[in-house]
């Protein structure tokens, strides 16, 4: 087909032949006649759609072509006179004759009898002069190469392999994005919220899962026999990394704007944070029990986060491919032109599954939007996030209006507001049930009264009964006080306090009768030893850990200091008068100290003269152990 | 959802180096660690066993004498020279490192009676049974001649030289001091007229010294007096005493009663502390420098080692070779015991039986630490006590001890029956102490 469609090319008009020209320049090694297989090659969707684009055009222009006369021979009359022959007689029985007669019929390619040329072709003729089919190819030509220029970029920058660049680049673009989502929350806190919502999603996804920690096959491998390789190191860092940064927290308030607040003041305290709103009630959470009771409120919500659809996670508005695609719409939906004027194209990159997803949203300015939607409306500027003003003001304007409007119907900027008005409510009412009451012993007065005044104030009682029950209707005071009351009680009683230590009896299970032959090991003194004067102060000595386990290092070094420490080869003297008769605590040099606690460190005092020899000494005795084992 | 997850900053517990301190983060909240008793009974308890287990004293001996060895020197200066002389009249220099004998010399007809090195380290005293002195140098030379000899009137039994001085003693008939320049005693003391068989100076207040007689009697010399200071009379002689090299006043003697008696020297009609385990005469004494132990050398064919304040010993050494042991060495650096016994053979031993020798990890020294401290703390305890006490001895031994203690058992009793069927005060209660000690005489 391709082939066909060349020569067709050929046969038109020599002004087309500058596109050929073009293509050599682009690739000059391909034959002209190969131009359109060339772009049947890439594999980019998007040349494809251009090629189909192409295509149609190109089939335009045959059609051109077919009304200079030489292609007129073609037999194409022929089987769609038959065709309708067959018609006349026979009307459309199963689907697909119904099918064949519609495309023969109701298409606008179909031939018509009675004019020469088919509806397509007329407005083909009509649409597009040559002049101007040349002018829009080349223009494609200016995208392609354009494109091409921008993915061979691309495809050099993946290429580089060190690693530092990539780390800027990833750094840059971190940023890039943190600022976006800055500007992002000053701008649309609703849309960030959304964000944050989206990351928040993700996370507990991530927390859930045991993706990026490495149990995997390959982190296990990896983690074993890629010790000392660094890349692999490296690659299980960086899967650590990205399960901490997916599962790290993220600050969960948004500020929001101060006429807001001013305007929806009575918004619960459950739900303010110290800087602003908390997102939660924002959100719409099925499960809240919150939503619970406006059942309305909740569906509508639905409702309007799918008609936003999709799942904006990633703003990222790529100019150059709207730019295309918008360039190749232009010929696609020809006939929504004029629709698509206010219609402003943004395009939202799902991280995860990293399909484009082109949302079309219709301006705010038309009524029905919810205001809960600017979402969008503020985003969509043609470069990223800015904002104009006076769309600022309009929206301002706007959402007072639709504030008016919409005063019963509630918003979801309102609603997380709204909610919270039924708690206050709540407690300034106060239902009383009137069959429930405390029952005081009623002191019986020992007097005669008539009976019929009795009855009269059962009636009048039975009244009053009534209306305090109509007054509070539906809920029970008087079981709640006696409760909390209890409840009081209970805590003020005094209460069993668990001694069971944890862990220990657990080993044997619980059931379990010691042996009454065993013979009892009894760890106890038979007298009192010597230097205790009665048995608590040797109990307390006992009881006083010396352990790791029960004292401090420092505390443990102390007790345990051996009381005398004798170092191996070193010689030590007797002691001289001098030392005995020196004052202990000038003593320094003296060869044995006793310290405070009465310890002896003889490992101190060695004569220049002895050390010197000693330190051989020393070694000798080394290989006199070493000559004993 | 909410997925409760444990979190923790490994900042906390992972150190950022090899070489830094592992961070362990601990709780002493005492209710997390209870039993602190019971536990660290069990691990005591443990310790004990395992220093049973571990217990290998034993480290060598040195082979070469031809005869029994007599006596032992200690060099001053060198922790690894050790001098032995035996009773063929054979010097032998030891080097302890390679277990190797680094010098013999044939220096007496009949026993070398006694060694001593000058403080220096650089010569050697010896006395022998041909009436002589000889002195000699430590370096190896070729002719193996004295460097001075002094041909005495008798038989010198015993020598010691002067802890700083260039001075040294002799006994035998008297105790005499001589200066090494000179050929005649500077100094001679008798006391009553049998011979002296030992002397020492002692380490502390070095113009002491003291000596033992035949007679029975310990006697006290003050180098620079004329005549000698006190002596006491125990019941049986005295084979030789060692000083406390900490404690300037207090002595030990050897006995042949079986016993060891520590004395101080202030007061001499009663001993500080009678130590008894040896079931025969006890040949040889020498302190640990700390001064808190001292190993003694038995006739019954034993080494044993007493505290200074215990009555009984700690330990006991024994192999199925050694006959009686004749001198007993305790090195400078408080971590062996050497031992001469009459099979020729000198023996190695460590000092403390279960003691890790070598260098140790901080871990490992805590531990032990740690360890003896338990150790220390329940020793009251029976289970604990039992443990640590349980030695076998030889048959010998064993029975010996035996017979003694019914021996003793006996003598009690018997003296319990007297005053229990006599006037009352007719029969005194007097203390174990001072029933060895027969006077004080000043």
């Amino acid at each position: 087909m391709a082939m066909a469609n060349a020569r067709t090319v050929r046969l038109l008009s020599s002004g087309l032949n500058d596109r050929d020209d073009e293509d050599e320049i682009l690739t000059p090694k391909e034959e002209i006649v190969s131009s359109t297989e060339e772009e049947e090659d890439s594999d980019d969707e998007l040349k494809q759609k251009e090629e189909e684009k192409e295509f149609k055009h190109r089939s335009l222009l045959n059609a051109i072509g077919a009304l200079d006369g030489r292609s007129r021979k073609r037999p194409r009359s022929e089987p769609s006179q038959e065709v309708s022959v067959y018609n006349l007689n026979t009307s459309p029985g199963t689907s697909l004759e119904e099918e064949v007669y519609a495309v023969l019929h109701g298409s606008k390619f179909a031939e018509r009898s009675n004019h020469e040329l088919s509806v397509a072709e007329e407005e083909a003729l009509k649409a597009m002069s040559v002049e101007e089919a040349r002018e829009r190819r080349k223009e494609l030509q200016k995208m392609r190469a354009l494109q091409s220029y921008y993915e061979a970029k691309c495809r050099r920058q993946k290429k580089i392999k060190s690693k530092k660049y990539h780390r800027i680049q990833r750094k840059a673009h971190d940023r890039s994005e943190k600022k976006q989502l800055e500007e992002l929350e000053r701008v649309d806190p609703t849309a960030y919220a959304q964000l944050l919502f989206i990351s928040m999603y993700f996370s507990s996804q991530e927390r859930l899962t045991l993706k990026h920690k490495n149990t995997g096959k390959w982190a296990k491998g990896a983690t074993r026999f890629g010790k000392h390789n660094p890349q692999s190191v490296q690659a299980i860092n960086e899967q650590l990394q990205k399960n901490k940064d997916l599962t790290t927290k993220i600050s969960a308030t948004i500020e929001s704007d101060d006429e807001e607040e001013e305007e929806k003041g009575n918004g619960g305290d459950w739900m303010k944070t110290d800087k602003g709103v908390s997102i939660k009630p924002s959100l719409s959470d099925i499960n809240n029990p919150w939503f619970a009771g406006e059942p309305k409120i909740a569906k509508k919500k639905e409702n309007d986060t799918k008609t936003d659809g999709k799942v904006y996670h990633k703003l990222q508005p790529i100019t150059l491919k709207q730019d295309a695609s918008d360039a190749s719409s232009d010929s696609e939906d020809e006939q929504d032109v004029d629709s698509m004027k206010p219609v402003r194209k943004v395009r939202f990159f799902d991280e995860q599954n990293s399909s484009d997803d082109e949302v079309e949203i219709r301006d705010a300015k038309s009524k029905n939007l919810q205001p809960w939607q600017p979402l969008v409306k503020r985003t969509d500027t043609e470069n990223g996030l800015k904002v104009d003003n006076e769309d600022e003001l309009d929206r301002n304007s706007d959402d007072e209006e639709i504030e008016q409007e919409n005063k019963n119907t509630p918003t979801k900027v309102s609603s997380s507001k709204k909610i919270s008005e039924p708690v206050a409510d709540e407690k300034e009412e106060v239902h009383v049930d009137p069959t429930k009451f405390f029952e005081i012993e009623s002191r019986k007065i020992q007097s005669e009264k008539p009976d019929f005044a009795i009855l009269e104030d059962d009636a009048d009682e039975d009244e009053q009964r009534i209306t305090i029950q109509q007054a509070f209707a539906d809920d029970d005071v008087v079981s709640a006080f006696s409760k909390e009351k209890l409840d009081k009680v209970d805590k003020d009683k005094p209460k069993n306090i668990d001694l069971s230590l944890p862990g220990w009896g657990d080993w044997g299970g619980s059931g379990i009768v010691p042996n009454k032959r065993k013979k009892k090991k009894s760890a106890a003194v038979n007298q009192l030893p010597f230097p205790f004067t009665n048995a608590q102060q040797f109990e307390r000595s006992i009881r006083q850990p010396v352990g790791q386990t029960w004292n401090p290092e420092s505390t443990f070094k102390k007790l345990t200091k051996p009381k005398v420490s004798t170092k191996m080869g070193s010689i030590i003297a007797p002691i001289t008068s001098e030392e005995a008769f020196e004052d202990k605590s000038k003593t320094k040099k003296g060869h044995q100290e006793i310290t405070e606690s009465g310890q002896m460190n003889f490992t101190k005092k060695q004569t220049k003269n002895q050390r010197k020899k000693s330190k051989g000494r020393h070694q000798n005795k080394k290989n006199h152990q070493d000559g004993n084992k | 959802m909410k997925v409760k997850v444990l979190s923790r900053n490994p900042d906390d517990c992972i150190r950022e180096t090899k070489n830094d301190i592992h961070k362990v983060p601990r709780n002493y909240n005492p209710s997390l660690h209870p039993f602190e008793a019971a536990r660290e009974y069990t691990r005591a308890l443990n310790a004990t066993k395992l220093e049973r287990v571990f217990a290998k004293p034993f480290l060598g001996s040195l082979d070469g004498h031809k005869d029994g060895v007599h006596c032992m020197s200690k060099h001053p200066t060198s922790l690894s020279t050790l001098l032995s002389g035996s009773c063929d009249g054979e010097i032998r220099l030891w080097n302890l490192a390679s277990r190797r004998c680094t010098r013999s010399i044939t220096a007496h007809t009949g026993f070398v009676r006694g060694l001593c090195c000058k403080p220096e380290g650089n010569h050697f005293f010896s006395v022998g049974d041909d009436s002589t002195i000889k002195q000699w140098d430590m370096e190896t030379s070729e002719s193996d001649e004295p460097i001075n000899t002094i041909i005495g009137k008798s038989i010198y039994i015993s020598i010691d030289h002067h802890w700083k001085d260039a001075v040294f003693a002799t006994c035998g008939q008297q105790v005499d001091i001589w200066d090494a320049s000179r050929t005649d005693p500077i100094r001679s003391f008798t006391w009553g007229t049998d011979s002296i068989h030992s002397v020492k100076f002692n380490p502390i207040e070095t113009h002491l010294l003291g000596s033992c007689a035949a007679d029975r009697n310990i006697v006290l010399y003050d180098m620079r007096g004329a005549a000698p200071l006190r002596k006491v009379i125990l019941d049986m002689k005295s084979n030789t005493i060692a000083w406390n090299p900490i404690e300037a006043y207090i002595f030990t003697a050897a006995n042949e009663d079986y016993n060891l008696y520590t004395f101080d020297m202030r007061r001499l009609d009663m001993p500080v502390k009678i130590h008894m385990d040896h079931v025969s005469a006890v040949l040889d004494v020498d302190y640990a420098p700390t001064g808190l132990e001292f190993v003694s050398g038995s006739f019954d064919k034993s080494v044993r080692i007493f505290p200074t304040d215990k009555g009984r010993s700690r330990e006991v050494y024994h192999t199925k070779r050694m006959q009686h042991v004749s001198c007993v060495k305790w090195s400078m650096d408080n971590k062996y015991v050497l031992s001469g016994s009459d099979e020729t053979n000198i023996r190695v031993w460590k000092a403390r039986a279960s003691e890790k020798l070598g260098v140790m990890r901080p871990r490992e020294q805590a531990a032990m630490d740690y360890d003896a401290k338990l150790k220390d703390k329940f020793h009251h305890f029976p289970q604990l006590k039992r443990i640590s006490r349980h030695r076998h001895v030889p048959k010998a031994i064993y029975s010996e001890a035996k017979t003694l203690r019914i021996q003793r058992d006996s003598k009690r009793r018997k003296e319990s029956n007297r005053r229990k069927h006599s006037k009352p005060g007719a029969v005194p209660i007097i203390p174990e102490r001072k029933k060895h000690v027969v006077a004080e005489v000043q």
